[in-house]
């Protein structure tokens, strides 16, 4: 797939050139035009190559994660662990994760209004609140459009786990390929049964010759951009790398590193596909929502998830691969400092924390801070909450460290839409 | 705009043959002003969709004469017969419904030509996979494809309902956006429902599906081209703020609801409706506060005004939206977002058509019969050098994608798993009651079901839910559909009948089957250029076994063709 837009802007070129550039339906070209050109000459300043986002549904909590508050009427019967990095003393289940405080930055004071699952799922996705008249691509489109070659054999956004969030304005070529069980033969992937890689190339040889004759009466467009896609998806099933979706080539002692379970594998993955040039990855971890049993449920997520975090940390390191890869830790929101009878906590967008690293982070410190409690406004419903930042400032932040066209006006339909908010401001503390 | 001459010869041309022109020439250089209060009067107008057809064939004939575009020709039978079959039942025609439609020749009542093609379009509307359809589209277009299962459920139940009955559009929206009551009486509270009590999205949505108006990203700063304000926006969201759904109940017994309070006087509306401390006055977009009526839920005051003849908005973007849905091109793009720089095409056939259609008591199926028997729909796809550059005038039909529900559907009835695997009722009671037979005919229900369950899993999984992504020209798919088309094994239905093993079980002949596949997968006939290359391919391929006619049979189920409208 050279162009996934070729077949619209030749159509475009053509429609204008008849009805004298006045027709509504022009935009819908030009939106794709917008898409598509463009971008080949244009050379980014960033050292920044790939993205690794941990995305944790649900919404963490950081009363159990990164915010503890030990000893008080809010606080998790945790202990909370001493770093080279003062003020980030993770839960004392991350015994790998405090290890590696120096090559991290935590932010503890993120900020919304959304408390709703979906709602913040997307706001924390795409920078964006959501709009059912408009689909903001989420972060792994927009690297991929940005940052991602067109033409590479293996997609540029891979999603390990979770639902397909559509790419919105950007376009189906930057969708998420989602794999839903990592690790697992990935469905339809494989030629099905009965059927080898002979007996494809046999079918699709009379695809190509039933072909000729329709485009021939029909206009070759179609045509021409279903089989840019058929050969993309034969390239993949048959392409070498295709291995780097799986784990069997993957050395013992790495495999020990990360650890078991269905997101050690995901993050093992995702190491393997940013070495190979994939921009985009996330990973997904799901079951935050802790409502109840939130003590024993958190220590048992934080299991999951701290030796395979630490792991691809010194693993892109000794690669020499995280100064270029920027990995960031997150969830939707965060979680009610008081607790319920029932030792869980409720939805609380009002301060949570994320964490990143790698590629362009100014690692090593901490920002933002609620109260004693873990709270972030006073007795008269003042904020209290140190350097709050915003899902949109977040946003302009990661767009300004991997200098994605924050200027440009894209188009969805009509409308004018920019990658992130115009309003939001970078933060200036996070990136070197 | 009149000062553009094609829209001028368009007003004089629609106008004659309506015969109404001094009743209906104004507004249309006034696009901005919403609602003015047209009433549609024209004696003609709304009456015989057979006067729009004509109308729209006139019209067009003129403009692409005055354009020096040569039309493409009228498509042959067995092309309208396929274009027509996707777009009111949402999959190809069967064999036998080929069949029976005899293309080319006079079909089963004797009747040909126009008359023989309008008898198929009255025979599909009242068909029940056109309903099923149709739920089927508006479902995704109201409320995308993710979401609340069961809000989905009884949308689409209602929905499948009404149009089996045609009901009138106008109260077809009333129900969605005013209907109260509880499940399962009350399925159109599906559409409520779906939002989960969001009164932003219910608001945005609303305006931007039925009226066209885009007002979401008023919710939050002033529209940046529109004089929308977030005022506006409120106005209309504001006229949910007095309802919700709930849900109560477990298990079978769990059932939903809607709760309007319904204010008692003036005072009271103000006292309740408040948003950020203050009274927010529930305001029809751009046409006034809404003033309090005894008796009445705010959602029914906004319903009455949506749907009312007088409301431009509502009637065209009805219109804009079938025409698109069947010429692949309306006259707004995007369809559903009228604004003051997206100018319609041709805004005074827009508006005449609209009158048109509230004047039908806005019956879609007046609509829908007057576009799909008009020259404007049946144009080959083959264009000329005149008019390879029309995106406008409709002088040449385009190739449309199917839709992800059309490709669903389309895969259902081609594979034929459903078709080909009857069962009976199964007795609800415990597994080792039942007979032997009522054992077998259970395992057939259960074969089938999962296949058409995974079948909706892996659309869904490929096609994502997001229906916007399918707009007209957007032929590039995604390499996870092609890997489903490819690769998904959808003829492995665990020793159930499928279309291959069927017709190799039914028509000995080698040149039967032939046929029999083409007929099945692309509703036609193969070609004479089909047959000399499959007498190659077959013989290269050192015969005809069962495994050659499924690669045949894939093959023709992975062709642009396929996935394709044209």
């Amino acid at each position: 797939m050279s162009t996934p837009i070729s077949v619209t802007r030749r159509d475009f070129l053509r429609a204008s050139a008849a009805a004298g550039g006045v027709i509504a339906t022009s935009s819908f070209f030009a939106n794709n035009i917008i898409r598509g050109e463009d971008k080949a000459t244009r050379v980014r300043n960033s050292k920044i190559k790939s993205v690794i986002l941990l995305f944790m549904e649900g919404g963490p909590s950081q009363m159990e994660t990164f915010d503890l508050k030990p000893g008080k009427e809010t606080g998790a019967p945790y202990k909370a662990l001493d770093t080279e990095v003062p003020g980030f003393k993770p839960a004392e289940h991350f015994e790998n994760i405090a290890k590696c405080a120096k090559d991290l930055l935590l932010i503890k004071s993120m900020s919304s209004r959304e408390g709703n699952h979906s709602r913040a799922s997307y706001l924390l996705r795409t920078g964006y609140i959501p709009n059912p008249t408009l689909k903001h691509p989420s972060l792994g489109s927009i690297v991929a459009q940005q940052m991602g070659d067109p033409n590479f054999e293996l997609p540029n956004f891979v999603k390990l786990r979770g639902s397909p969030f559509p790419a919105g304005y950007l376009g189906v070529e930057n969708n998420p390929f989602v794999i839903s069980r990592p690790g697992a033969k990935i469905e339809n992937l494989d030629y099905a049964k009965g059927v080898d890689k002979d007996r494809m190339d046999r079918r699709m040889k009379l695809v190509k010759e039933m072909e000729k004759d329709f485009a021939k009466e029909h206009g070759d467009e179609a045509v021409e951009a279903h089989k840019a896609m058929y050969e993309k998806a034969r390239a993949l099933m048959d392409s070498p790398l295709r291995k780097k979706f799986y784990l069997e080539d993957e050395p013992d002692e790495i495999r020990k590193e990360y650890g078991t379970g269905t997101f050690a594998d995901s993050l093992l993955i995702a190491r393997r596909l940013v070495e190979t040039g994939v921009p985009a990855v996330e990973c997904v971890l799901g079951g935050w929502d802790t409502h109840d049993d939130g003590f024993n449920r958190c220590k048992d997520l934080i299991g999951q998830l701290d030796k395979p975090w630490a792991a691809l940390i010194n693993d892109l390191k000794r690669r020499g691969l995280y100064e270029s890869t920027l990995v960031i830790w997150m969830g939707e929101f965060g979680r009610t400092p008081k607790l319920t009878g029932t030792d869980g906590r409720g939805h609380w967008p009002g301060n949570f924390c994320a964490v990143m690293g790698g590629g362009g982070v100014k690692s090593g410190q901490v920002i933002g801070e609620t109260d004693e409690l873990g709270y972030n406004k006073d007795s008269k419903g003042q904020s209290t909450l140190v350097d709050p930042v915003s899902p949109a400032d977040l946003y302009k932040t990661l767009g300004t460290m991997m200098d994605w066209e924050m200027t440009k006006e894209f188009e969805a339909g009509n409308r004018p839409v920019w990658l992130t908010d115009k309003n939001a401001n970078a933060v200036e503390k996070i990136y070197k | 705009m009149l000062r553009r001459s094609p829209i001028l010869l368009a007003l004089a041309a629609l106008t004659l043959t309506f015969g109404v022109l001094a009743e209906y020439q104004v507004h249309a250089d006034d696009p901005a002003q919403p609602n003015k209060k047209t009433e549609a009067k024209g004696p003609e107008l709304g009456k015989d969709w057979g006067k729009l057809r004509d109308g729209l064939n006139g019209l067009f004939a003129q403009l692409q004469k005055d354009s020096n575009i040569k039309p493409s020709k009228i498509c042959d039978d067995d092309t309208f017969l396929r274009r027509i079959y996707l777009d009111l039942l949402g999959r190809p025609p069967l064999p036998e419904e080929i069949e029976d439609f005899n293309p080319g020749r006079r079909d089963a009542d004797g009747k040909k030509g126009n008359e023989k093609r309008e008898a198929l379009i009255d025979k599909l509307l009242a068909h029940p996979d056109h309903a099923t359809h149709f739920a089927d589209w508006w479902t995704t277009t109201m409320i995308d494809r993710n979401g609340d299962g069961n809000a989905r459920r009884f949308l689409h139940e209602y929905l499948e309902k009404s149009f089996a009955a045609n009901k009138p559009w106008n109260e077809m929206v009333y129900d969605m956006v005013a209907g109260q009551g509880k499940t399962p009486e009350n399925p159109e509270i599906g559409f409520l429902m779906s939002f989960e009590n969001n009164k932003a999205d219910t608001a945005g949505i609303a305006s931007k599906v039925f009226l066209g108006k885009q007002i979401q990203c008023a919710q939050c700063h002033n529209h940046p081209y529109e004089h929308w304000t977030t005022d506006d926006f409120e106005g209309i969201q504001s006229f949910f703020y007095l309802s919700g759904t709930g849900a109560k109940g477990e298990g079978a017994d769990r059932y939903w609801y809607t709760n309007d309070t319904v204010p008692k006087n003036a005072m009271d509306l103000a006292k309740r409706v408040r948003l950020k401390g203050k009274y927010s006055s529930p305001t029809f977009l751009g046409d006034g506060a809404y003033e309090w009526q005894e008796g009445k839920t705010l959602r029914q005051a906004l319903a009455d005004w949506m749907t009312s003849k007088d409301n431009r908005w509502f009637r065209e973007m009805t219109i804009n939206r079938y025409m698109a849905y069947f010429l692949g091109m309306g006259f707004v793009t995007p369809v559903d977002d009228f604004n003051s720089i997206n100018e319609p095409t041709f805004p005074v056939v827009l508006e005449i058509m609209g009158k048109d259609f509230a004047a039908s008591g806005f019956d879609t199926n007046h609509l829908i019969k007057a576009i799909c028997s008009s020259e404007l729909y049946q144009r080959e796809v083959d264009t000329n050098r005149t008019n390879r550059d029309d995106y406008m005038y409709y002088s040449r039909s385009y190739v449309k994608r199917l839709t992800p529900e059309q490709i669903r559907r389309s895969i259902m009835s081609v594979i034929g798993v459903e078709r080909l695997n009857p069962y009976e009722q199964v007795r609800d009671v415990d597994e080792s009651k039942l007979t032997p037979e009522e054992k077998a005919n259970k395992s057939i229900r259960d074969r089938v079901n999962n296949w058409t369950y995974n079948l909706s899993r892996l659309i869904r999984d490929a096609y994502g839910a997001d229906p916007q992504m399918y707009e007209f020209g957007d032929f590039d798919g995604t390499i996870i559909q092609a890997l489903m088309m490819m690769n998904a094994d959808l003829l492995n239905t665990g020793g159930l009948k499928n279309a291959v093993t069927d017709i190799v079980e039914r028509y000995p002949s080698h040149k039967d089957r032939i046929y029999q596949i083409f007929m099945t997968v692309l509703g036609r006939k193969p070609s004479k250029m089909d047959i000399a290359i499959l007498n190659a391919t077959f013989s290269n391929w050192g015969g005809s076994d069962n495994a050659a006619y499924e690669d045949l049979f894939v093959a023709l189920m992975n062709t642009t063709e396929f996935i394709t409208n044209h």
